[in-house]
């Protein structure tokens, strides 16, 4: 599947366009510590988000988004606009995560995931906004760090299949498929969505 | 690698599609794809249904924290102040650049420096005192030319030269002391340098 690079729902916060954003890179491979200090606040909230809902560990956050954005200012010159911007520090953000997963041996790439069943509830459970939510948390927090990634990068940061192939380091087809098992858990807990999906 | 198994209507791709149709991410041939099987397929349609509901969960922003980005970017100039300052790549070629020429210069500086081992100077060289030139005979004995030296008062400056002369510095390179240089035992030739410099 190859997809085309649209805008991003939840780009459209930043004052930078992607050739803005180029930019604000090119000037921080110089030293520029104001434009670092911009990008940084650019992506501050988005990462806090992603890496925060890849990690579902607080105390790891800001050690992982440090690490981040100390990489994306040492290694600024490295960027060579061969993708977006975002792409790039997504990039590094999900390696520097799955890092700090490894060393507190946390278990990932979790691939055999994909082939179990998940029970799930039962069409019975009517859950309230509340109650879904939470459920819904849980059911990610039973995900792998990998799953939970293409789950945020897809929904929340609006970011293509392509796109997340790049960042994550694979296949789109694997994109896809760790997309669709992840959802198959997380639609059982949405009223009307225990029945098999698949024909 | 998962292989999402192919069926003959199409249900699975097409459902493998939905996330990124539901955020609009979708090639536009794809996304046409898409549609004309939710046209005439209503059990994709229930799974569209079900794709929004979670797209809406999980595309829901986190409760912002406006201070965080101060906190954050103030934490990280911290840690900026305990590393060593980055250099782009041509800041690494100036340095370089400049270890090269510091190399050279101090170089060029020991060779200025080093004493005179041997170098060639002519028979009126400044600088070693010479005033007089002494050719002794072949079969001159060390005793010879130590009692010839001794008689004038001389003091061996260099030599031999390529004309195996040697070079005197005698307290006065006169008439006299030269005829008396060369009555000396083992002498053949005797001669002022300053009478040399004279045409």
């Amino acid at each position: 599947m190859s997809c085309s690079p649209q805008p991003q729902p939840h780009a459209g916060a930043t004052p930078f366009d992607e050739a803005g954003e180029a930019r604000l890179v090119a000037r921080v491979a110089t030293g520029d510590l104001p434009a670092f200090e911009a990008l940084y606040r650019l992506y501050h909230p988005r990462l806090v988000r992603f890496v925060g809902r890849m990690l579902r560990r607080p105390a790891l956050v800001d050690e992982v988004l440090d690490d981040t954005l100390l990489v994306v200012w040492h290694r600024a010159d490295s960027y060579n606009g061969s993708s977006k911007v975002a792409t790039w520090i997504f990039a590094i953000a999900y390696r520097k995560a799955l890092k700090a997963l490894q060393r507190l041996d946390e278990p990932v790439d979790d691939d055999a995931a994909d082939q179990r069943v998940e029970p799930g509830p039962g069409p019975e459970q009517q859950l309230g906004q509340l109650q879904l939510r939470r459920a819904l948390q849980e059911a990610m927090a039973a995900l792998t760090p990998e799953h939970r990634a293409v789950i945020d990068l897809t929904y929340f940061h609006g970011l293509a299949c392509r796109e997340i192939a790049d960042i994550v380091g694979c296949p789109v087809d694997t994109v896809k498929t760790r997309m669709f098992h992840a959802r198959r858990r997380l639609r059982a807990l949405l009223p009307g969505g225990s029945e098999d999906w698949l024909p | 690698m998962n292989v999402i198994p192919l069926d003959p209507e199409g249900h699975s791709r097409v459902q493998a599609l939905l996330p990124w149709y539901v955020t609009g991410r979708l090639e536009d041939n794809e996304r046409v794809q898409v549609e004309a099987h939710l046209a005439g397929c209503a059990r994709c349609r229930a799974e569209l249904a079900l794709e929004r509901q979670l797209h809406a969960t999980q595309a829901a922003p986190d409760d912002a924290d406006a201070g965080a980005a101060d906190h954050g970017f103030a934490r990280l100039r911290q840690r900026l102040a305990k590393t060593p300052p980055r250099l782009p790549w041509w800041g690494w070629a100036l340095g370089l650049q400049f270890a090269a020429i510091a190399v050279l210069g101090v170089a060029l500086a020991l060779l200025l420096a080093r004493p005179a081992g041997a170098p060639y100077r002519g028979l009126g060289g400044a600088g070693t005192g010479a005033n007089a030139i002494v050719m002794f005979s072949p079969d001159a004995t060390e005793t010879q030319i130590r009692q010839a030296l001794h008689a004038v008062d001389a003091r061996l400056v260099g030599g031999p030269t390529t004309t195996r002369a040697y070079l005197l510095a005698l307290p006065f390179a006169d008439a006299g002391m030269l005829a008396r240089l060369r009555g000396q035992p083992g002498v053949t030739m005797a001669e002022s340098l300053a009478a040399e410099a004279t045409p």
